[in-house]
């Protein structure tokens, strides 16, 4: 029986040299698909580097990064955390129904007040545009009954606040009530950050005050979006669907800088991605142009974020060309674009997360406007 | 480097040890020096060459004072003592006493100082205590340059290690050969120690985190002390146990630095039982010179206060650090020459408590960054804000789990279960133990590769 | 035999003895004198600017509005500035050196540089990959009167052109 008291040493002797034997034998893994990102490769070393430590460091994150089965050593983590009763990692809120997230506001501009100055200055400057504002709430404001934690912004008290900061003459849309009203219905995903194209089309057939035609085509049964990645957490799937619209016209999409011009919204390649949300136009660009065969003769200019991609292919019938722009991307004069393209509308749609916690938006409107 | 990394885990350090014990025996001593150097060279090339011109200048100084006598050796002695102890307030010190200057504007000042090599506070009293053994002639007087090397620059104890002294360490390098016994016992505490401070130390780290973001209540407040006592404890203690089962696996012993020290029921035996190897440092090098306590009282009183700030400065260049230790001296103090009778007659339950609500509030003072947030928070926890918060109700209900785990951990109980088990599962004891010690393994690497980096919180030390 | 060692052992002790006495001392002085001896040269910033001409082929000027929304400041509160950034707005590739001599304002552009930093990471977070990693690479250093922001493949090199000055 002495031979079970160096039990544990044998063990860690083994699985010691086991991990030496995998290393030498599997190769590198370059990409992952999970996080979304290049993993480290072997570092080469310099004199430079080796004396000022650099390349020590460089070599553990090339050792953290080709741990074998990274990712399913982080889902452990995360179902350990979990199983021990936390219920929010990160910033995200794990919940029965889904995850929520929610993003810390900008310190220095909390309610959006400055935002809210800019994008009035901008309707002074451009008094003959009809401008409109399409502010989304996020899972963590509509559902703030599954929090256990009292989530940090009150969405709804944020949102009417913004809307009572911008100018009487900008259209506001009321989503929060619109999508309160459809709350039963699967209107955000439970794994990924956006909402889904249901909740985009009741917005849209607001905006457009219209009742809105589609077919609705499942495009990915098992998609895991970017909040399950981000916590290594894999037990919600969602479906995600194209709404394609019955009366949608002919259209161009011209992807500007990018130099890629295509004839469909989406981006077939990308629905089975890791990212299956790129779909809608291949991800974000800084600027998109798009012609359409469209009667109406209205062109609008959109200033968006992610969510604007699932929510603009409704509008195809209704404008003969849309131009869209996403303010982290693009830094050129908005007035020339505006008096280029003959702009006669303007619309701003935004999700409360990112709306509150990135500032080019009103960056881009107050250079504009100097 | 540091212990708790993958690269560390998994390639250096079966890399080392196969080396090691392939060697032949007379090799080993000369593989750990150069294994060690490589060790500290790793994060940068010219701290180990730091520490390579301090062990050649105490090495040779040692052996002139042996071939010294009278004044010339006193004052040989001196001058080096005086440069050790130069040399770590330089880089301790230095650079904040500037930058106080600086913001009074009375100076101008243009470079920035180079950062203290890491360890320094750690191994410079080991070259410290060499030197003053060595004058005191309490070393044997035959010495091996490479055995006194190793002495400072062994691995396991470099950065962080347990301050072992220099008989008990350069003893065990007579005899190098294989100790399957300790070698296993090593593995158990690397393993385990490794599990304290990736899974417990961290998580703590985030509940404090967290409730630091919250506004202050007297719950948040109270919480936010515990979560920090645990995750200092099981940050250091983890540590040492990776380094004393480093030091097993390589066939050595080292002292233990920590004895379940929140079971303490008065002041002086929670110094007994947290970093011992420190308080142990300051009582034989500082404390006992100076006259200990076989002296007049005003004289003790004195000698305790010296000890004690020292102590705190030690552990950091910032004011609430000096309050911290003197703070510890002062409640010495009184324990000593006024509450005794007291403690005496109180139930050891009545003791704990006081001892330990004593040492929360210590810790008070030693994690805020200033001395009127260290107010701030003690009035607090004394009834200057609200009792709770909703939040911070929810926030420590989330954690509830592994401050229970924690505080069971921080207490003998596992150990105790560990040897009730022994004693009645007989075979199966030793297989139950390897399945808890395999998925314990399994559960550090999931938080090794999962986790955030969180640095150890004595690292810049 | 073992009396010569032994007188040559005495001697070479002599020696180090000597050169611990005086060794020491001077090490302490030198310490401590240390930061009032180091200069700051003071490089104007024209040639900064040809010393980074190799880099900039593939990117462009900066306007100075770009610069105030992208870094959110005031360029009054440089002195002056060099600016290139990337031809594409997709790509994150720039080189930005400011330069102030007044060591608070240094410290705010800096401060600033690495916000700007931070809202470039939040901008292609989960989108551009490539891009995530430049960012993660980017060098933001304050070296003399100079805060340097560099972000792209060469922004090692790039720095250490920029130190030498």
């Amino acid at each position: 029986m002495k031979h079970h008291h160096y039990g544990t040493g044998i063990l860690f002797c083994c699985l010691l040299m086991l991990s030496l034997l995998v290393q030498l034998i599997m190769p590198d893994v370059l990409f992952s698909k999970e996080e979304n990102r290049r993993l480290a490769t072997l570092p080469q070393p310099t004199l430079r580097s080796a004396a000022d430590g650099s390349y020590a460091k460089q070599l553990e994150v090339y050792h953290a990064d080709q741990f074998l089965n990274r990712y399913r050593w982080m889902k452990l983590q995360t179902r350990i955390l979990l199983a021990m009763g936390q219920t929010k990692l990160q910033d995200i809120t794990i919940t029965k129904e889904g995850l929520l997230q929610e993003v810390a506001p900008l310190s220095n501009d909390v309610n959006g007040r400055q935002s809210a100055d800019s994008i009035n200055a901008f309707q002074e400057a451009h008094a003959d545009l009809q401008l409109s504002f399409l502010m989304v709430p996020n899972a963590i404001g509509i559902y703030k009954e599954r929090l256990h934690t009292p989530a940090v912004m009150d969405q709804e008290q944020l949102f009417y606040q913004f809307y009572e900061l911008l100018d009487d003459r900008i259209q506001t849309l009321d989503t929060f009530q619109l999508l309160t009203d459809h709350k039963e219905e699967e209107l955000f995903y439970r794994s990924d950050h956006h909402w889904t194209t249901l909740a985009a089309s009741y917005a849209a057939s607001m905006y457009l005050q219209q009742k809105l035609d589609y077919q609705v085509v499942v495009s990915n049964t098992h998609f895991q979006g970017t909040l399950a990645h981000q916590l290594a957490y894999d037990q919600f799937e969602d479906h995600l669907s194209l709404f394609l619209m019955q009366n949608d016209p002919d259209y161009v999409v011209d992807y500007g800088s990018e130099g890629k011009k295509t004839t469909t919204v989406y981006d077939m390649e990308k629905q089975m991605d890791s990212d299956a949300y790129a779909v809608y136009f291949g991800g974000n660009h800084p600027l998109i142009h798009i012609s359409t065969t469209s009667q109406e003769d209205k062109r609008l200019l959109v200033f968006k974020d992610s969510y604007a991609n699932c929510f603009l292919p409704f509008l195809l019938p209704y404008y003969s060309e849309i131009t869209i722009l996403d303010p982290r991307y693009y830094y050129e004069d908005i007035n020339q674009l505006i008096l280029d393209s003959q702009i006669s509308d303007v619309l701003f749609l935004y999700n409360m997360n990112t709306f509150f916690s990135d500032h080019s938006l009103y960056e881009l409107l107050s250079a504009s406007v100097e | 480097m540091s212990f708790d990394t993958i690269f560390f885990i998994f390639t250096w350090l079966p890399c080392c040890l196969l080396l090691y014990y392939v060697l032949p025996k007379r090799w080993k001593l000369g593989y750990l020096l150069v294994v060690s150097y490589l060790f500290y060279a790793w994060g940068n090339l010219y701290r180990a060459l730091f520490l390579l011109f301090l062990t050649g200048l105490h090495i040779q100084t040692v052996k002139l004072l042996d071939n010294l006598s009278g004044k010339s050796r006193m004052v040989l002695f001196v001058e080096v003592l005086v440069f050790d102890v130069f040399a770590l307030c330089f880089f301790k010190y230095y650079g904040t006493i500037l930058n106080e200057l600086f913001a009074r504007e009375l100076l101008q000042v243009n470079a920035q100082l180079p950062n203290a090599p890491l360890g320094i506070s750690f191994y410079m009293f080991s070259l410290i205590g060499y030197l003053i053994d060595s004058y005191r002639g309490q070393l044997p007087a035959k010495k091996n340059s490479f055995q006194a090397a190793l002495y400072i620059a062994f691995f396991p104890k470099l950065l962080m290690g347990p301050i072992c002294r220099y008989q008990q360490f350069v003893q065990q390098l007579e005899d190098l050969s294989f100790q399957p016994r300790l070698f296993d016992t090593g593995a158990s505490r690397f393993i385990i120690g490794l599990a304290q401070k990736v899974v417990l130390a961290n998580t703590f780290a985030r509940l404090f985190q967290q409730l630091q973001a919250t506004p202050l209540t007297m719950l948040g407040a109270w919480g936010m002390t515990l979560a920090f006592a645990l995750q200092l404890y099981f940050d250091f203690q983890g540590y040492s146990q990776m380094a004393i089962g480093l030091s097993n696996l390589l066939g050595f012993t080292m002292p233990e630095n920590f004895h379940y020290p929140y079971l303490a029921c008065s002041i002086k035996d929670f110094w007994n039982r947290w970093h011992i190897t420190l308080s142990h440092w300051f009582r034989d090098y500082v404390y006992f010179p100076l006259g200990g306590s076989r002296v007049s009282w005003q004289r003790h009183i004195l000698n305790l206060m010296i000890v004690w700030a020292l102590t705190g400065l030690w552990h950091g260049a910032n004011l609430t650090f000096l309050v911290w230790g003197c703070y510890y001296g002062v409640l010495l103090i009184l324990e000593k020459y006024i509450w005794y009778p007291l403690q005496q007659k109180l139930p050891k339950g009545c003791n704990w408590a006081i001892t330990l609500c004593l040492i929360m509030i210590g810790w008070v003072f030693f994690y805020s960054s200033s001395l009127s947030q260290a107010c701030q928070i003690l009035g607090s926890m004394f009834g200057s804000a609200n009792v709770a918060s909703p939040l911070v109700v929810s926030v420590l209900g989330q954690y509830a789990g592994f401050l229970l785990i924690g505080i069971v951990c921080a207490t003998p109980l596992m150990e105790a279960l560990d040897f009730l088990l022994n004693m009645y599962l007989n075979r199966w004891y030793y297989l139950l133990r390897l399945a808890v010690m395999f998925g314990l393994l399994l559960i550090c690497i999931a938080f090794l590769v999962g986790n955030t980096y969180q640095s150890f919180l004595y690292f810049a030390f | 035999m073992g009396y010569e060692y032994g007188i040559r052992s005495r001697i070479i002790g002599e020696h180090m003895k000597k050169v611990i006495q005086i060794g020491l001392p001077l090490l302490i002085i030198l310490a401590l004198a240390f930061p009032f001896f180091l200069t700051k040269k003071d490089v104007p910033i024209a040639q900064l600017q040809e010393r980074i001409t190799r880099y900039t082929q593939e990117l462009q000027p900066q306007s100075s509005q770009r610069i105030e929304s992208s870094y959110q400041l005031h360029l009054s509160n440089a002195e002056s500035f060099i600016a290139y950034g990337p031809i594409s707005y997709m790509n994150v590739e720039e080189i930005t050196i400011f330069r102030q001599q007044d060591q608070t304002k240094r410290k705010e552009l800096y401060q600033k540089a690495w916000k700007h930093i931070e809202q470039q990471k939040k901008s292609f977070e989960g989108y551009g990959i490539t891009q995530m990693e430049l960012l993660k690479k980017a060098r933001v250093v304050e070296a003399g009167n100079y805060i340097f922001c560099v972000v792209g493949e060469h922004a090692d090199e790039i720095l250490t052109a920029l130190k030498e000055e």
